[in-house]
């Protein structure tokens, strides 16, 4: 039996180099987990003084050259060490290797030299049929062992989508309100033929009436009813309720808010809402009162660039007001209000923080806030699909959708980009609409409740006005003049029209027709329907409008530069 | 007797299981498609800096491409300088490589190319998140096929967050951001 | 709200190339004096963003492109992009040295029959398929492209992965498991660290035995729902061979090596889902390494010499029990068959939701629905990610719903497999088989050859 042979001092020699090997293995393994774990938490690249240095260096006006000087010593030093730290453990690693290949080497050898001398196994045949029942026995535990981890696990994994996917589908499943009163669930039919907010009910540009008139001069007067001056500036659009029409203006000196009488355009009212804090800088052209009124049918509510937020009752006096933060934002507040009747939203994104609130109309209490993740200029938009009202907001990236009652985000698309102002059009049923320049026009249907992009479009697209959707058709007035037409399911172009001047007022849908004033006073009446362009009227106002007009029992409301305007029959 | 019964039908399975390994290699090889090596798609890459830490090469077998027909040749490279650089120079305050592997040349008023060497490229795509922020996006990451040792599983792509690797044929493994981009495969 | 436009205007000044270009350069420095200025940078890099697109798509012919690619008139022509093709030149080789190591293996253990001759072969194994050619691609591993290739009719299996999937099966169905012996590089690794070798208690061997069937399953699922080669993902040796792998990965290597000094062959053993075909193709080979060259004599001397629990003792001589007990037990084992199947599936059945967490589509999607919820602080790296992204947060839904329907599908059908799995075990162990020697198990011998040499026969 040679392969038995035992050389028991060879044996014992390779045996004390293993161990040494071993030992060497263990004690070079301990430093480089130590080393990694050391390393784990550096970062050359960002080390902290080599920061330090460098903004140290941005922060000086011009180059400082000890400055620059010490960042490049510095940065070396950084560099050797990385390099001389990866090199140790590059040889660290090989003497690892090497080691525990002398190791195995060394055992393998002593096991030769040593080898284990085969044994007579267990005297009697060891009982095979009873290790079978162990086995069966521990098989057994292994299975139900299984069973129980199987449990656990389904019961510590959880899905959080089910749940968000649960939610959507426990709104989409709401009943269905009866076709004809999906308004009257949410917005009152008393709000729905007047003008509570920009754009109109629920902000989404459509009139509640059959039709309003296509034809008067201004010069003249003919089917002018009365023009009244507005002695404070404001770029914010006519709201309407009933028999009163309110407005707000402000300057560097003062915020006011305004009431004028809709049969004799005479001013009923002014309210000054004086300010605590200091006035943030504006650019000229957006001024301290861009934002538009809005009005729940008892108070109404006045939002300026100083983050006041005021709500007044229909004679003037102030009920409730707070300042909700001074807005810091490039070019000034321009977010309008809306009201569903019982809840005040505001979108409030600026430079250092972007939120969506909403306030109990009666007294002001925050209801509740959501977070926001970018900055904006547009407004929020109430829109009643069957699973729902939503309340939608654009943004710099997403327009995104919340639930008036709770605030909960609904849905968010990413398909916005630069500068969004347009705020969101809706048709009414099933598909809003959002568009920005520099970004493209996008049509989401609603399926649920639930938005999927139905088509995309990029050429001609708005900075300021929001765009309008009809059940035919979605059009868009860009700043530069011109009026486009789309096909609502299809995206395809239907008609171009150019105009001499840009739009910053909203296009509306009153009954057949789209009134679209552009900012050279110009209305441009044309027809909803019509497969290509077809005007009905241009009418010149004779002075620039930068507001949407207000549109409520066959007459129409425009605030010019200078003067409001009520036109319509007697 | 039941000796050679035992022995048939021990043949007997052992021809099923024969053709059973033949036919799962048949059904698997129905596809001829080509040989699929890994790549990235640039358009889905959002710079994590991952592919320079997760591969199972040191250094990483992916590497910053520069597409020139698609390069502005800009004086102020947001690829090359850091963002708050005041000079213009390959000191260690304006650069914006951790290893300095992007060399600028004069080409001529006022267009410089800016060239990367592949032997220093660690493919951490600092570069190319500068490229992409201030700049046409002519630089990103692509894995070079010569270094890749093409795992089954590429390591990098378990780790990538935005799910840009994708197997591509070896017979045209580059997903370039230009047609017209000249290429030396040698 | 008009001052954007009014501000916009001012910028659309440059008009000729170079004064575009200045105009950039003065507002990217403007733009980072203000990010320095402690404005948000975010909203800086913004206004920069849309500035720069204004300027060039009013009037740059390369719409797409911030900055016009220059015309140059020195003649300067751009460089060539470095594009070289993936390095086939091995592969032949792969081929041919794995087609001569199974034969050499094979010739080995059933002619030579020495220990020592294997283990060389062993440590050749290791040096060429492990540190020379990376470990990549390897039989292991190769289950996977072929499931992939099964089941994805777009993903193509190249020949050297169908060879190193069938070849060492074939080499199984007629020589044992030679492919293990000698020549895998994942089994050739451990072969050289067992040392010290305990015996495993043969029950618990057996129990354990389970563990490379659960893995094969999960790694079928996880190829079948595309969600990755998990084999590979986890395999621990391949960064020792390419010396290099992420830091847990060695840990974990590491650790099998230690574990395989005192249990041989722990991944082999306890793991390896390859080493499920191999079993089965071994259970039928045509010719397999005996212990004795002739005749066992029954003189036990060899029933400890296996590292693995892979010797068959004789039966006894006398009945263990009354025939019919055991008759009645395989009767009820019989009738639970199905039971265990059907245990198997239902149970599966509640493992959808941390399986499907296995595909990276469906981590992200829960993500994303948990940062909704407000369960995380901020967003982790994936779903920041995602949301740069164009993709609808409702697509990615929709896309994790469908995958978790298919996930649903495959853990029943994954349960199913492991009731299958415990059943069969159950049943072979219950099944009296008469043995008059000492014999290697033939699904599971490694052919290692550790055994000859205890043998006092000679042939």
């Amino acid at each position: 039996m040679s392969e038995f042979k035992q050389k028991p001092l060879m044996g014992l020699i390779s045996k004390s180099v293993a161990l040494v090997a071993a030992v060497l293995v263990f004690v070079v393994a301990v430093l480089l987990i130590a080393d990694h774990v050391r390393l784990l938490k550096m970062d050359p690249l960002n080390d902290p003084v080599l920061l330090e240095l460098r903004a140290e260096l941005a922060n000086s006006a011009e180059s400082s050259d000890a400055v620059v000087e010490k960042i490049r010593t510095y940065d070396l030093y950084a560099r050797r060490a990385f390099f001389a730290n990866e090199e140790q453990r590059r040889s660290g690693g090989l003497l690892l290797l090497s080691g525990a290949v002398v190791c195995f080497v060394a055992l393998k050898l002593s096991n030769h030299w040593k080898p284990k001398l085969p044994t007579v196994g267990k005297s009697e045949n060891p009982d095979h049929w009873e290790l079978n029942n162990l086995f069966r026995q521990l098989m057994a535990g292994t299975g139900i062992f299984l069973v129980v981890v199987s449990l656990f696990l389904a019961f510590v994994v959880q899905s959080d989508l089910a749940v968000v996917l649960k939610r959507a589908d426990e709104q989409a499943g709401k009943p269905a309100p009866p076709v004809g009163q999906t308004f009257q669930s949410a917005l009152s039919g008393e709000m729905k033929f007047n003008w509570p907010s920009l754009r109109g009910p629920g902000g989404i540009g459509h009139a509640r009436m059959a039709e309003a008139p296509i034809s008067w001069d201004v010069e003249t007067g003919d089917g002018v009813l009365w023009k009244e001056e507005v002695f404070v500036h404001g770029f914010n659009s006519p709201i309407v309720w009933n028999d009163r029409i309110f407005m707000s203006g402000a300057d560097d000196e003062g915020q006011e808010v305004f009431c004028h009488d809709v049969n004799s355009g005479k001013e009923l009212w002014a309210t000054t809402i004086e300010t605590e804090g200091e006035l943030p800088e504006v650019s000229e052209d957006t001024g301290y009162a861009a934002p538009t009124m809005a009005t729940d049918g008892t108070l109404v509510f006045a939002i300026f660039a100083s983050g006041d937020l005021a709500a007044l009752d229909f004679d003037g006096k102030i009920v409730w007001q707070k300042n909700i933060g001074v807005p810091d934002n490039p070019y000034g507040m321009g977010s309008s209000l809306i009201s569903d009747g019982q809840r005040l939203f505001v979108q409030y994104d600026h430079s250092d923080e972007q939120k969506v609130m909403a306030f109990d109309v009666a007294n002001g209490d925050e209801l509740w806030r959501t977070a926001r993740n970018h900055i904006s200029w547009s407004s929020p938009v109430l829109i009643e699909p069957e699973s729902g009202m939503q309340l939608i907001l654009n943004d710099e990236e997403n327009v995104t959708a919340y639930d008036p009652v709770s605030g909960k985000q609904l849905w968010q698309v990413k398909c916005l980009g630069g500068e969004v102002a347009p705020s969101a059009a809706f048709n009414g049923k099933d598909i809003v609409f959002v568009a920005n320049e520099y970004a493209q026009a996008t049509a989401l249907k609603l399926n649920g409740g639930i938005p999927e992009i139905l088509w995309q479009y990029d050429e001609y697209l708005p900075e300021i006005a929001s765009p309008l959707v009809t059940e035919k058709y979605a059009f868009i007035a860009t700043t530069v003049g011109d009026l486009i037409g789309l096909d609502i399911q299809t995206g395809e172009v239907k008609w171009e029209q150019e105009c001499d001047d840009g739009f910053n007022a909203s296009p509306i849908l009153v009954g057949n027709n789209v009134y679209a004033i552009d900012l050279g006073g110009v209305v441009h009446i044309f027809d909803a329907e019509a497969e290509s362009y077809h005007e009905i009227a241009s009418i010149e106002m004779g002075e620039p409008v930068y507001t949407t007009p207000a549109f409520v029992n066959g007459r129409i409301y425009i605030r010019g530069d200078e003067n409001l305007f009520c036109i319509g029959d007697d | 007797m039941s000796e050679m019964g035992n022995r048939g039908r021990r043949n007997f399975v052992r021809g099923a299981a024969a053709a059973l390994i033949g036919g799962t290699v048949l059904a698997a090889a129905r596809s001829r498609s080509p040989k699929l090596v890994w790549q990235i798609d640039p358009e889905k890459c959002t710079r994590c800096g991952r592919c320079a830490t997760h591969c199972v090469l040191a250094p990483s077998a992916v590497k910053c491409f520069h597409s020139y027909s698609i390069c502005g040749y800009c004086d102020l490279c947001g690829g090359y300088l850091r963002p708050d650089a005041k000079g213009r120079n390959t000191g260690a305050e304006n650069q914006l490589c951790p290893t300095a592997a992007i060399t600028r040349t004069y080409i001529e008023a006022p267009y410089y190319q800016y060239k990367i060497d592949e032997d220093l490229c660690i493919g951490c795509g600092i570069c190319v998140e500068g490229c992409d922020v201030f700049g046409n996006g002519s630089m990103y990451l692509q894995v070079k096929h010569d270094l890749c040792v093409n795992c089954n599983q590429c390591a990098i792509s378990n780790a990538c967050p935005s799910d840009a690797f994708k197997r591509v044929p070896a017979s045209d493994g580059y997903l370039l951001k230009s047609d017209q981009e000249k290429r030396i495969s040698s | 709200m008009t001052a954007k436009t009014q501000r916009r205007k001012v910028n659309a000044r440059f008009l000729t190339t170079e004064a575009r270009r200045l105009g950039v350069i003065n507002i990217f420095l403007f733009s980072v004096s203000q990010c320095l200025r402690g404005m948000r940078n975010l909203s800086a890099l913004a206004s920069l963003r849309s500035i720069i697109l204004l300027v060039f798509v009013a009037v740059s012919a390369h719409a797409e492109f911030r900055f016009p690619m220059p015309e140059f008139s020195t003649g300067y022509e751009h460089p060539a992009v470095h594009t070289p093709a993936p390095n086939n030149a091995m592969v032949g080789w792969d081929v041919a040295v794995l087609i001569m190591t199974l034969g050499l293996a094979s010739f080995l253990v059933l002619k030579r029959r020495k220990r020592k001759e294997i283990f060389w072969l062993t440590l050749f194994s290791v040096i060429y398929f492990g540190f020379l050619r990376n470990g990549c691609v390897c039989s292991v591993g190769s289950v996977q492209n072929i499931m992939a290739g099964c089941c994805d009719p777009n993903y193509g299996v190249p020949l050297t992965v169908l060879i190193f999937f069938a070849a060492p099966l074939i080499f199984a169905l007629l020589f044992g498991r030679v492919f293990c012996a000698a020549v895998c590089p994942l089994g050739a690794i451990q072969e050289a660290v067992a040392i010290k070798p305990v015996k495993v208690p043969l029950a618990v061997e057996k129990v354990l035995s389970i563990f490379p069937y659960i893995y094969l399953g999960l790694a079928m699922l996880s190829v079948a729902m595309n969600a990755g080669f998990i084999i590979c993902q986890y395999d621990p040796f391949v960064g020792f061979f390419r010396l290099g792998a992420s830091f847990s990965m060695l840990i974990f290597g590491a650790l099998m090596l230690l574990i395989g000094i005192f249990v041989a062959r722990p991944y082999c053993r306890f793991l390896c889902p390859y080493g499920v075909l191999l079993n089965w193709c071994s259970k039928l080979s045509w010719k397999h390494a005996t212990i004795t060259p002739s005749e066992c004599i029954d003189c036990k001397l060899c029933a400890d010499s296996c590292p693995y629990n892979a010797i068959n003792e004789p039966s006894a001589k006398k009945e263990p029990e009354p025939r019919l007990k055991g008759a009645w037990r395989l009767g009820i084992l019989l009738l639970m068959f199905p039971i265990l199947i059907a245990l198997g599936f239902g149970t599966g059945g509640l493992l959808k939701e941390p399986l499907s967490r296995m595909h990276p589509t469906v981590r992200l999607a829960e993500r994303v629905a948990g940062e909704e919820l407000g369960r995380y602080e901020g967003t982790n790296i994936e779903s920041e990610a995602f949301r740069g992204s164009d993709q609808p947060v409702a697509d990615l839904y929709a896309e994790a719903v469908e995958l978790k329907a298919g996930f649903a599908q495959g853990s029943r059908w994954f349960g199913a497999f492991i009731g299958l799995v415990i059943g069969c075990k159950l049943i072979s162990v219950s099944i009296l088989r008469k043995r008059d020697g000492y014999e290697p198990d033939r699904g599971t011998c490694y052919s290692c050859g550790r055994c000859f040499k205890y043998c006092p026969v000679k042939g």
